[in-house]
C-alpha cells in the first residue's frame, strides 16, 4: 500500500463528499463506533463519485510572502481520478496535473513545452508547486483505513466542536508519515484538524478545516489551512466553486486532456 | 512594410476571435535578458528585450484559437566573430565565402497559430504548433521537428506549420499523426506515434517521413534529403527511480544512416534536492576530436545539429532554497573529447507574475573540444508575465 497520508483525503479537497446522508452517520456516532468503523466513516465523507470546482491557494512562504494560485480541479470515482489545471496566476496558467490510480500515477504538464511528463513516484512527497501539499496530498483517495492501523484516544473539544481523536499508525514503514492524529466531527465525521509526524516522529504539518457546509448533501469544507510546523510556512485553501455528482466522461482523465485550456 | 505585417497579423489575431463573438484573451510575456562575455579577452555585453503576446478564444464548446506573436530586439555586441566561436584549426578551413560571424538578429513572428477542433475523443489541430516529441530531458531523437539548446532544454520551442490529429484511448493512450506541409508531396513531412500506458510505464512507437533542407557551408548550396525515421520510447518507474528512455534508427536518402539512444534516470531526496541524469549516444558522432569537420562545426552553430560527438552526459540537480529561490546547476560533458559545459543557475519569483533568472555557461576543456573554443558567458534574464 502506498504510504500515504491520504491527506486530501480528508481535504476532501475540492472533492469531499459523503455517502450517507448527515443525520445517518450522526445516529450512528451514538452507538460508540470502534475506531476501525470511525476511519471507515472518515474515508467516506472525502469521497465522491466526481466533482468539479475551483480552489484559490495561497501560499505564506517562511519570508512572509504570499503567493495565490486559481485551480480549476475535476475528481471522480471518489478521487481515483483528479486532474488540476492552474488557471491564475499567468506565469503558471494552463500549467495541468492528471493524477490516476490514488496517486499511483502523475503527469505533469507544461505549456511552455507543451510536452506532458510521466513523474516517478519519488516527487509525491514533495511540494506541489511550491505549497505546503504535497503531490501524495493532494492526489490519495481517502483510504486511511488501508493504511493506517487505527486506535481512538476518545472524545475531545477541537475547534468548538465534539470530535473523535484518533491516532493513526502506518502499516507500512515506509508511509509518508510516522503517525497522523486526527479530530473528526462526531455527527460529520469530517476531519477537522490532522497532525502529520514526520519519521522522527516530530510535528511536521497540521491541517485546520474549516466552514462546512452541506452542499448537494456532501458535507464540504470551504477552507484548508497547512501550517508547515518545521518551515514555518502555510498554504491556505479556500473553495470558491463546487459542483458534484457531475457527468465527467472518463476522457477528462486522460494525458490527452492535460493540454486543453 | 515591418510596421505593416505588424500591424496586420496583430490585427487578424484581435479580431477573428470576435468575429465569433467571443472576445479574445490576452496574456503574455515580457522578458529583458542581459548577457555579459568575453571577445579577444575584452569583456562586452548584449541584452535582448522580447515580447510576447498570447491570444486565445474558445469558438463554441468544439473549437478553440490560438496565437502567439513575438518580437524581439538585440542590443549591444549582436555579432560573435566565428573565431572566437571555432578552434582554430577548424577556423583556418572556412571557406571564403563562410559566415564571419554568428548574428543576433532582431526578429517578429507568428510563433504559434492555430485552431485546436474537438470531436468526442479526437483532436484536430491545424496551424503553426509546437510539437513535442519524445521522453527525453535533453535530446529527443525521435523528434523531427526542433533542435533543442543545450544549455537551456526547457525553452520555449518554435511552432511547425502543421496539421496533427491526435486520438487518445485508455487513460494514457494514443494515437498521434502530424502532417507538415513542405513542398510537394512527397515531401511533406509526416509522423505517426502510437502510444499506451503498460502498468506503471508509458511506452510509444514512432514511424516518420520528412525531407531536411540541409545547408552545405563549404559549398554555399542547399538541398533537400529524404530522412526516415523508426524510433520509440518509455517513461516510468524502476527501484523508485523515474526512468526514461529514448532511441531512432535515421535513414538517410543519400546521408550515412545512424542511430541515437537516450537513456534517462531521476529522482528527488527527502530534502527536496531533484537529481537528473541523462545519457545520449549518437552512432553519427565522433570519437576523436580531431575528426570533428568544417560543415559539422557550423552545422552545430547555425543549427541543424546539437553535438559533434558519440557520448555525452547531461546531469541536472536543483533544491529549493525558499518557497520562492531554487538553486540549480546544469552540466553537460563530451565523453569523447573529455570537454564540458557547466551552468550553475539562480530563480527567483520576486513576485506573483514576475521570474528573475541568474546563470553562468562556465566552459571546459582543450581548445579543440566542443564546449572548450567557447568562453565564459553570463546571463541575467527577468519576466514579467501577464
Amino acid at each position: 500500500m502506498s504510504h500515504v497520508i491520504r491527506l486530501c483525503l480528508l481535504l476532501s479537497i475540492v472533492i469531499p463528499v459523503i455517502h450517507l446522508p448527515a443525520d445517518a452517520l450522526a445516529d450512528e456516532a451514538d452507538d460508540s463506533p470502534s475506531a476501525r468503523q470511525i476511519v471507515a466513516r472518515v474515508d467516506s465523507v472525502a469521497r465522491a463519485e466526481s466533482s468539479e470546482g475551483i480552489i484559490l491557494q495561497t501560499i505564506t512562504t517562511t519570508g512572509g510572502e504570499e503567493r495565490e494560485f486559481r485551480i480549476r480541479v475535476f475528481t471522480k470515482d471518489g478521487n481515483d481520478k483528479m486532474l488540476f489545471r492552474y488557471l491564475e496566476p499567468a506565469r503558471v496558467e494552463g500549467v495541468s496535473f492528471l493524477m490516476l490510480d490514488d496517486g499511483k500515477d502523475i503527469w505533469s504538464y507544461f505549456p511552455s513545452t507543451d510536452r506532458v511528463r510521466h513523474l516517478a513516484s519519488h516527487v509525491k512527497r514533495q511540494k506541489m508547486m511550491g505549497s505546503d501539499f504535497s503531490y501524495e496530498d493532494m492526489g490519495s483517495s481517502s483510504s486511511f483505513a488501508a493504511d493506517y492501523d487505527a486506535t481512538l484516544a476518545g472524545t475531545e473539544d477541537c475547534e468548538g466542536n465534539v470530535c473523535y481523536h484518533l491516532t493513526l499508525t502506518p502499516y507500512d514503514s515506509d508511509c509518508a508519515y510516522s503517525r497522523v492524529e486526527i479530530w473528526a466531527d462526531t455527527s460529520l465525521y469530517v476531519p477537522l484538524r490532522v497532525d502529520y509526524y514526520d519519521d522522527d516522529g516530530e510535528l511536521l504539518k497540521r491541517l485546520l478545516v474549516a466552514d462546512i457546509r452541506i452542499i448537494d448533501a456532501h458535507p464540504t469544507p470551504m477552507h484548508y489551512v497547512m501550517t508547515n510546523l518545521q518551515d514555518d510556512s502555510r498554504t491556505t485553501m479556500r473553495i470558491v466553486e463546487i459542483e458534484y455528482d457531475i457527468d465527467l466522461p472518463d476522457a477528462q482523465f486522460t494525458t490527452s486532456e492535460l493540454k486543453k485550456r | 512594410m515591418c510596421r505593416l505585417v505588424v500591424t496586420v497579423t496583430l490585427a487578424t489575431l484581435l479580431l477573428l476571435p470576435r468575429a465569433w463573438g467571443i472576445g479574445p484573451e490576452l496574456s503574455g510575456y515580457y522578458q529583458y535578458q542581459l548577457r555579459a562575455g568575453a571577445i579577444d579577452r575584452e569583456a562586452y555585453v548584449q541584452d535582448y528585450n522580447r515580447l510576447r503576446l498570447d491570444i486565445s478564444a474558445q469558438a463554441g464548446e468544439r473549437a478553440s484559437f490560438r496565437g502567439d506573436y513575438v518580437y524581439q530586439t538585440f542590443n549591444g555586441r549582436t555579432a560573435l566573430p566565428l573565431d572566437e566561436l571555432l578552434p582554430p584549426a577548424i577556423f583556418e578551413q572556412l571557406p571564403p565565402d563562410a559566415p564571419s560571424a554568428y548574428e543576433f538578429e532582431n526578429e517578429h513572428y507568428l510563433d504559434n497559430a492555430f485552431l485546436s477542433f474537438y470531436a468526442g475523443r479526437f483532436m484536430i489541430r491545424v496551424g503553426k504548433q509546437q510539437l513535442p516529441w519524445g521522453t527525453g530531458y535533453a535530446w529527443n531523437p525521435t523528434d523531427l521537428f526542433n533542435v533543442k539548446s543545450l544549455v537551456e532544454p526547457t525553452y520555449e520551442k518554435r511552432g511547425v506549420d502543421a496539421g496533427a490529429i491526435e486520438i487518445p484511448f485508455h487513460t494514457a493512450g494514443s494515437i498521434r499523426a502530424v502532417f507538415a506541409p513542405h513542398g510537394t508531396i512527397e515531401q511533406t513531412a509526416r509522423l505517426l506515434r502510437i502510444g499506451e500506458h503498460f502498468g506503471r510505464y508509458d511506452i510509444s512507437a514512432t514511424i516518420g517521413q520528412l525531407h531536411e533542407e540541409r545547408r552545405n557551408f563549404l559549398t554555399g548550396t542547399t538541398s533537400a534529403e529524404r530522412r526516415r525515421l523508426l524510433g520509440g520510447d518509455f517513461a516510468g518507474e524502476l527501484f523508485g527511480l523515474g526512468v526514461w528512455g529514448e532511441g531512432a534508427y535515421n535513414d538517410w536518402e543519400r546521408s550515412d544512416d545512424y542511430a541515437q539512444l537516450v537513456l534517462g534516470v531521476d529522482y528527488t531526496l527527502e530534502n527536496g534536492t531533484y537529481l537528473l541524469g541523462e545519457y545520449y549516444w549518437s552512432e553519427r558522432g565522433r570519437l576523436r576530436r580531431e575528426d570533428y569537420t568544417v560543415q559539422e562545426w557550423l552545422e552545430l552553430l547555425f543549427g541543424g545539429r546539437k553535438s559533434l560527438a558519440r557520448n555525452y552526459l547531461f546531469l541536472y540537480t536543483s533544491y529549493p532554497l525558499t518557497e520562492l529561490i531554487d538553486l540549480s546547476a546544469y552540466g553537460v560533458g563530451n565523453l569523447d573529447d573529455r570537454s564540458l559545459v557547466l551552468i550553475p543557475s539562480l530563480s527567483y519569483n520576486i513576485a506573483e507574475n514576475v521570474d528573475l533568472l541568474f546563470n553562468l555557461n562556465l566552459f571546459s576543456g582543450d581548445e579543440a573540444s566542443e564546449f572548450g573554443s567557447a568562453d565564459h558567458l553570463g546571463f541575467l534574464r527577468v519576466t514579467a508575465y501577464f
